[in-house]
Order: C-alpha cells, then sequence, then structure tokens
C-alpha cells in the first residue's frame, strides 16, 4: 500500500519550479513534507492532484500510475488534498460539504468531529479558521480516502487548537497514509512518523523524523540560505 | 522577437501606407475610392476599440456609443455653426471626452461581464434617446441635410484625411505603448494588485485609456457622418459594437495596426458583399466562430508567427483571462 | 385598477425572470456572458409561433420552444464551447457568433416581418379584476414563472445535482477535488439556460409579437436585470425582476414614454450604491485553487 512520486518535474506558467522529487507514503503513516518558503511544496501537492501540470516523471499508487487521469478520477481513486486555506466550499452549508464526499452517513462521519454537530446547517464561510480545518478533516474521513495531502495544517492556529487538530490526524492516520506539509516543527514532529526534505525544487533527504535534526541537508533545506531571497515569518 | 522580423517591419509597413495611398488615386476607380474612404473610418474605429480590448483587458459591448455621439455631435456642431467639417470632427469628439471620463469612471465600478453589459445598455439607452429626441435628432429616420465643408465634401479629400488620421492615430498608438503610459496601462491590465502597490490606479489608468479609446471612435463616427452625408440612429446599434469588436479580434488583441487592417477588410468585405448577399450577420457570426477557433491570436499574431516562427502568439482569450476578470458574484441560493 | 397595473407588473418580473435565470446559471458555472441565449430565445420564439400555427395548443408549443432551444444550446455547447474550456475571452465571442447566427438564419428563413402569433383559446381570454379586464395569458406567466422559481430553487438546494452544481459554481476545482466531473455539469446547465431562453422566447410571443431581432431587443432587459441581480443568484435575478418589472409597469401606467428610462435609471442607482448587485457578493473571491 503506497504512494509513489517518481522523477517529478513540473513547471508554473513555463517557470521550472519542481525539479527533481521522489517520495514514497505508506498507509498508517504520516510523513512530513519540510523546506522553507518557496521550496515547492505546494506545488508537489498540487500536481500529485493534478491541479498543476506534470512534466516528467511517474505518480503510482499501488503500482499504477495514475499522472494521465484528471483531477476528479484521483480523486475517485481515493485521493485527498486539503490546501492551506481548508478548501472548503463557502457558499455550502457544513452539512453539504460533508455531503459531497462523504462515503459514510453523515452522523457517523461527525462523530468524531463532534464540535461540527452545533454547525452543520452553517454556511462554511462563516466558519473560523479552526472550524474549517476541522471541518476539512472531516471531510477527508468522511470521504474514507487513502491518501491524504494536507497543506499546512497548523497555520494559524492556536495551541489548543493545534493539540485538537493533532488527535484528528492520529485518528485520520489509521486509515490512511498521509502526507503533510508543515513550518511548523514542533507539530511536525508531534505528528509525524517520517520526514522528507524539499529543497529548491529536489528531494534531498529522508528519514524517520526524530533524525531530522542530524539531517545533513537539514540546515540547507530548513533556512534561508545566502542567494534565496524572501521573508520567514 | 528576433532582430530580423524587427528589421523587415518598418519598410513593409511603409510599404502598406503607400499602398493604401496610392492604390485608389492609380486606379482611379470611384468605386474603390469609395469602399476604401469607408474602410479607412472604420479601421480608425476599429483602433479605438484595440485600446478597449487590447489596452485595458476588458470588452465593451457599447463601444458604438462614441462612434454614435461623434457622428452626432459632430452633425449638430455642423448645423449650429459656420466650423468646417475636419475641425468640426475633432471639436466635437474632445468636446466629448469629458463626458466619456463620466461615464466610464462609472462604468468601471464595474469589471469583466458586469462591465461587458453595462456598456451594452448605455449604448441601447443612447440610441434609444437620439430615437426619441425626434426634434434634435430626425428620430428613426436620422439627421439629413448637413452642411459639410468642402473640405471634406469631395470624396478624394475625405478619404486622404481619413488615411492620414489613420496612420497618425496607429502612430500614436504604437508610441504611447513603448512610453511609461503603454507601461503602466499593461501593468494594470495584467495585474492590477501588484500595480496599485506600485500606485497605479486601476480605474484611472482604465478610465483614462478608455477616453483615448471614445476620442478615437468618435472622430470615426464624425468622419463617417461626412462619409454618409447624414447621421443615423444604427450607428449605436448592437450591430455597430459587435462588428467593432470582431474587427479588433481578428486583428488580434496586441496588435494596433492589425485592428486597423481588418477594420478596413472586414468594412470592404462586408459592403462589397452586402451587393450579392443580405446576411452578412451570418457571416459575421460564423466569422467569429472561426476566429476563436482558427486564429486566436489574430492577425498580429499571424504576422508575429510569420515574421519569427518563434514569437508567441498573444491571444484575445488569453488577455482577457490575464486582466483581472475577478467580478462581484453571489452563491446561487442567495 | 391599481392591481391591474401591479399584476402586470408581476407578470413582466415573471417574464424579466424566466428571461434571465438561464443567464444568470450558466454564468455561474460557465463564468460565460452568454450571448447565445438570446439566439435561442428567437428560436424559442419562432418554435412556438410554428406549433400554435399549426393548432398544437399552447402547452405542447411552448414545451416544443423550450425543447429547442435546450437542444440547440446543447450542441453548442458540445460542439463549440467545449473545447473552449477555460478561455472565456473565446467563449463570449464564440457565444456572440452562435447568437448572430442564430438570428440571422431565423431572419433567412421566415423573413424580417413580424409575424401575429396564433391567439386562440387560453391566449384570447380575459378576466375582469377591479372592472377591468386582465388577460389569462399574463396570470399564466405568472404561474409559470413563480412554478420555475421554485423548481429552481428546489432542485438547486435538495438534489444531488443540485449540490454539484452549487459546488461546481463555488469554485470548480474544489468541486473536482471532491471527485465531481464537471464537464457534464456545465453541458447540463448550459442547455437548461438555452430551454429557459427558449420558453421566454415562446412566452415572448403573444404580447409583442414575433420577429428575429426580439432576442436582441430583449438582451438589453436581461442585461439590466442581471447586473442589478448579481449574476450568478438565483434569488438576486428575482429580486431584480421584481425590482425592474414592477417599476417598469407602474411607471410605464403613469408616464408611459419613460417606462425603459426607469430601467436604466435603476440600474445606474444600484451600480452607483451596490455594484456587486442586489444578491451578489462583494467583489474580490475568485476560484483560488484554480490551476
Ligand atoms: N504562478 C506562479 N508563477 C511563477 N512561479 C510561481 C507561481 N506560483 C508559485 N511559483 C513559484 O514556485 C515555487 C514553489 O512554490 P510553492 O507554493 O510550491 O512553495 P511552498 O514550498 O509551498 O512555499 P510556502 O512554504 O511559502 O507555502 C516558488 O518559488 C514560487 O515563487
Ligand atoms: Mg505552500
Amino acid at each position: 500500500m503506497s504512494l509513489r512520486l517518481s522523477g517529478i518535474r513540473a513547471r508554473i506558467g513555463g517557470v521550472p519550479v519542481l525539479h527533481a522529487v521522489d517520495l514514497e507514503i505508506r498507509n498508517g503513516k504520516v510523513t512530513a513534507l519540510l523546506g522553507r518558503n518557496g521550496a515547492g511544496k505546494t506545488t508537489t501537492l498540487r500536481t500529485v492532484l493534478g491541479l498543476t501540470e506534470l512534466d516528467a516523471g511517474e505518480i503510482t499508487c499501488e503500482g499504477r500510475d495514475l499522472s494521465r487521469l484528471p483531477t476528479w478520477r484521483r480523486a475517485r481513486e481515493g485521493l485527498f488534498y486539503v490546501p492551506e486555506d481548508g478548501g472548503v466550499f463557502q457558499d455550502l452549508s457544513v452539512q453539504e460539504n460533508l455531503k459531497l464526499s462523504a462515503r459514510m452517513p453523515i452522523a457517523q462521519a461527525i462523530e468524531p468531529f463532534e464540535e461540527l454537530g452545533p454547525l452543520l446547517g452553517r454556511r462554511a464561510a462563516l466558519l473560523s479558521g479552526g472550524e474549517r480545518k476541522i471541518l476539512a478533516l472531516a471531510r477527508a474521513y468522511a470521504s474514507r480516502s487513502e491518501w491524504l495531502l494536507i497543506d499546512e495544517p497548523s497555520l494559524g492556529l492556536a495551541p489548543t487548537v493545534l493539540r485538537r487538530l493533532a488527535g484528528a490526524i492520529q485518528l485520520l492516520r489509521g486509515r490512511a497514509a498521509m502526507l503533510i506539509v508543515e513550518q511548523n516543527l514542533g507539530f511536525a514532529q508531534s505528528v509525524a512518523d517520517d520526514y522528507v526534505l524539499l529543497l529548491d525544487g529536489r528531494t534531498v533527504d529522508r528519514g524517520p523524523i526524530d533524525t531530522l535534526r542530524q539531517s545533513s541537508q537539514f540546515d540547507a533545506a530548513m533556512h534561508f540560505g545566502q542567494s534565496e531571497g524572501g521573508s520567514s515569518q | 522577437m528576433p532582430r530580423s522580423a524587427r528589421a523587415l517591419r518598418a519598410p513593409l509597413l511603409a510599404l502598406l501606407c503607400i499602398a493604401l495611398f496610392g492604390w485608389p488615386w492609380v486606379t482611379g476607380t470611384p468605386g474603390l475610392l469609395n469602399l476604401l474612404t469607408g474602410g479607412v473610418i472604420w479601421g480608425l474605429f476599429a483602433l479605438s476599440y484595440h485600446l478597449v480590448l487590447g489596452w485595458t483587458g476588458e470588452i465593451s459591448f457599447g463601444h458604438s456609443l462614441w462612434f454614435g455621439a461623434g457622428m452626432y455631435g459632430t452633425a449638430l456642431l455642423l448645423q449650429a455653426t459656420r466650423v468646417d467639417a475636419l475641425p468640426g470632427i475633432l471639436l466635437a469628439a474632445v468636446a466629448l471626452v469629458p463626458l466619456a471620463l463620466l461615464v466610464h469612471l462609472l462604468s468601471l465600478r464595474l469589471r469583466g461581464p458586469y462591465f461587458a453589459m453595462i456598456t451594452f445598455a448605455l449604448a441601447e439607452f443612447a440610441g434609444l434617446l437620439v430615437q426619441n429626441a425626434t426634434s434634435l435628432t430626425g428620430g428613426t429616420n436620422g439627421l439629413t441635410g448637413v452642411p459639410i465643408s468642402p473640405d471634406l465634401a469631395a470624396p478624394g479629400t475625405l478619404y486622404l484625411s481619413a488615411s492620414l488620421l489613420l496612420i497618425a492615430a496607429v502612430a500614436a498608438v504604437l508610441w504611447l505603448r513603448g512610453t511609461r503610459v503603454g507601461l503602466v496601462a499593461r501593468a494594470v491590465r495584467d495585474n492590477p494588485t501588484r500595480a496599485a502597490l506600485f500606485g497605479h490606479s486601476e480605474v484611472w489608468a482604465k478610465t483614462l485609456t478608455l477616453g483615448g479609446a471614445s476620442l478615437l471612435a468618435a472622430i470615426a463616427g464624425g468622419l463617417f457622418l461626412c462619409y454618409q452625408g447624414m447621421a443615423f440612429p444604427a450607428a449605436f446599434g448592437s450591430d455597430t459594437s459587435f462588428t467593432v469588436l470582431l474587427m479588433a479580434t481578428i486583428g488580434g488583441a496586441d496588435s494596433a495596426w492589425g485592428a486597423a487592417v481588418a477594420g478596413i477588410g472586414l468594412y470592404a468585405l462586408e459592403n462589397s458583399l452586402t451587393a450579392t448577399t443580405s446576411h452578412w450577420g451570418l457571416l459575421l457570426g460564423v466569422v467569429y466562430i472561426a476566429v476563436v477557433r482558427f486564429l486566436p491570436g489574430g492577425l498580429g499574431g499571424l504576422w508575429r508567427r510569420v515574421g519569427a516562427s518563434r514569437g508567441r502568439a498573444v491571444t484575445t482569450g488569453a488577455i482577457l483571462e490575464s486582466s483581472d476578470q475577478s467580478a462581484p458574484r453571489g452563491g446561487l441560493l442567495r | 385598477m391599481i392591481l391591474n397595473v401591479l399584476l402586470s407588473g408581476l407578470s413582466l418580473a415573471a417574464f424579466y425572470f424566466i428571461l434571465s435565470a438561464g443567464l444568470s446559471l450558466v454564468f455561474g458555472i460557465m463564468g460565460v456572458l452568454n450571448f447565445a441565449s438570446a439566439g435561442y430565445f428567437v428560436a424559442g420564439l419562432y418554435a412556438a409561433w410554428f406549433g400554435l400555427g399549426h393548432g398544437w395548443g399552447i402547452l405542447p408549443a411552448f414545451i416544443f420552444a423550450a425543447v429547442v432551444g435546450g437542444v440547440l444550446a446543447l450542441l453548442v455547447e458540445v460542439s463549440l464551447l467545449r473545447p473552449l474550456y477555460g478561455n472565456v475571452g473565446g467563449q463570449i465571442l464564440t457565444t456572440l457568433g452562435v447568437m448572430l447566427i442564430l438570428d440571422e438564419a431565423v431572419n433567412w428563413v421566415f423573413g424580417p416581418q413580424i409575424q401575429q402569433e396564433q391567439m386562440t383559446g387560453l391566449l384570447s381570454q380575459t378576466v375582469m379584476f377591479g372592472g377591468m379586464p386582465f388577460p389569462v395569458f399574463r396570470l399564466l406567466l405568472i404561474a409559470v414563472g413563480v412554478l420555475i422559481f421554485l423548481l429552481l430553487a428546489l432542485a438547486l438546494r435538495y438534489t444531488g445535482l443540485g449540490l454539484r452544481v452549487r459546488a461546481g459554481v463555488d469554485s470548480q476545482t474544489l468541486a473536482e477535488l471532491a471527485g465531481v466531473r464537471v464537464a457534464p455539469l456545465r453541458s447540463i446547465v448550459y442547455a437548461l439556460g438555452g430551454m429557459l431562453a427558449g420558453l421566454a422566447g415562446a412566452l415572448y410571443g403573444p404580447f409583442s409579437g414575433v420577429y428575429p431581432s426580439a432576442g436582441l431587443d430583449t438582451l438589453l432587459l436581461t442585461f439590466i436585470v442581471v447586473v442589478v441581480g448579481g449574476l450568478g443568484s438565483i434569488p438576486g435575478t428575482l429580486a431584480a425582476s421584481l425590482v425592474i418589472g414592477l417599476a417598469e409597469a407602474l411607471v410605464g401606467f403613469f408616464v408611459p414614454s419613460l417606462a425603459l428610462t426607469v430601467n436604466v435609471l435603476v440600474m445606474i442607482l444600484v451600480l452607483l450604491l451596490r455594484p456587486q448587485g442586489l444578491l451578489g457578493k462583494p467583489p474580490g473571491r475568485r476560484d483560488t485553487h484554480a490551476a
């Protein structure tokens, strides 16, 4: 049971962004995709879903090549992508958001996410940032997807909400393989099993998460280098 | 663009201008002169639309408003005063600019499809006003008996003046494109948010560009008055707007001279065909669909492809895409 | 008497709603200002005229008109618009071309003259309201308008298809990410838009006559209604139809020459005060997940 990216190259608007991305995620494991701003983490996730076109390389799911399939087919193959902002339908209610991807009764889907109960009728645009993230994870859970790709789940969340989120991720880990993009190292270390380091569009190292700091590439990949511009937050 | 193509360009264009000028004189056929005069005027009108489509990235379905306003404005001015026709046209057009700026400032509260619709509504409304103000405008019969001074009454001089105006206008647009004004216009078209960071207001840049477009359209309208000898309410009609939009599209959204050439060509085509078929609209529709399908960069794109096999054509679709069309929209059920 | 005027206003509003709802829906899912809808309108107008002229009765003739509009729209979507997916500018120009072709084709086949609709049966009857005769047809129009609004609103709200359509309108990319195939949704909505336009054409004939440029003539009002209501919002379209229809009837009753002017004035007023339309949302939100 694995989803494998090999030799991925992709460009955005003609500019090469991914040069050589190789990684593999396995069922029951949480993999953290780490790298500084602009390394290509978001682009990697989008490429897996077919939102950014693939130049070269392969995306295989249990040996089957997905890279020619349209986005909606990949979704039906069990890939679920949660973009940075949660990717919920703003104009639909919480219940409708769930219903759209659910492969189980709504009542069952929100059992682990009981805070959504009173919000079912509310339009998603009116949710708080934290509630939106929970809704996004509830959608992923309800969809019974086997491959979850989550972009910066911790972004902009208070510590208590973070703990709640970590709990939700633990719940999902049992049924799926997860690839999580993170800037918050502490959070990444608390939920992930493995790491993959991305540097300027190339995967440069991987390993168990507790060995992250020992990685020879850690400093290069995580901190702003000499030449690179940008601002850290 | 490779240097060879650029070097080729100027002499070719000069040749084109000379041919345009000389041709009717050489052949001396009044029919051809007549056809080309109308064509050159519409070329100028199409050039004005190039400013709308290529410079602001908006679509207007009511550009006829300024063509008609120039036509009726000139007619009323010539009736009321003794001014000569050519200065009269320019005077009327310039006098319309403040009104145009006001209207554009108002319309530009909307973008994209909303902007397109409001322009359409305003032009239709103006046409209705003109048709109903019978005492001033002659209503549906149009305004006849406008005194046109000899400077533009003779076909030859009208042709000459219109051609000179067209060439001057193309040159002006091409020159402006390279200056700061043109750069700001394109910056605002492609990324209004970022341009705003540099202190360039999208609304003002577009208002001024559209003001220039209205000015040129009004001049074309005034010339067309002299050409037809009368002002007619159909000038405000949607057919006028759709035709000029098609001309600028065929020319290529990013190409000033392409618009002018397409204007001349399409007008000539229409008027040589209407002699044989009354179903011009059918052809117009087919051409619309065909251009989108088979000539997405228009004549300008074609030229670039021929001149420099590697140049990338800029399609109308791409310009309309890149311009920020973030229109207000509501949820379906709210 | 005032009741009469109000009823006229409501019937106008119903007509405007049917006329504009399709345009609004199609814009919602495709982002395209669908000029071709004026073409489907004319096709429906002549289809109903043909049916009524052959003694079909009002219901079959109007259904025929809607079907003609829908089938034409489906053909256009599949053959011309689908290949241009993502190219909004190209799609607008193409729908404009389709409108010109349909108008001219009708002109070619049936001639430019105004044809009189066969006013028999229900179409010719009147009822008395406050001592004034009122055409039954206009009452029928109100009923059809209400029916269509309810059908649209309920279908969008309570069916799976409606949910997917709304998701697609919200964000095509997110819909695809949820496993929704958006391409067929577009075809369905576009065909539905064509049906509504065709039906609107059929409803137009009995009170304004049958002629080729009818589509272009009503386009102005369609645009006014959607600008006032906000594109892509069905309740907005309804609200705008009511405002415009009632204003037109009231002003038209007291000062007939100002009837259209008042519509344009309402539009300009709304633009100044609420550029996003009555029920539209403020600008700034777009499909941030799109490629
Ligand atoms: N539309 C675009 N055109 C050109 N380059 C782009 C575009 N979008 C993104 N890029 C570039 O692609 C690179 C990778 O972007 P990506 O969003 O994948 O980075 P990221 O690793 O997710 O960064 P962050 O941590 O800031 O979210 C960046 O250098 C970015 O500038
Ligand atoms: Mg990112």
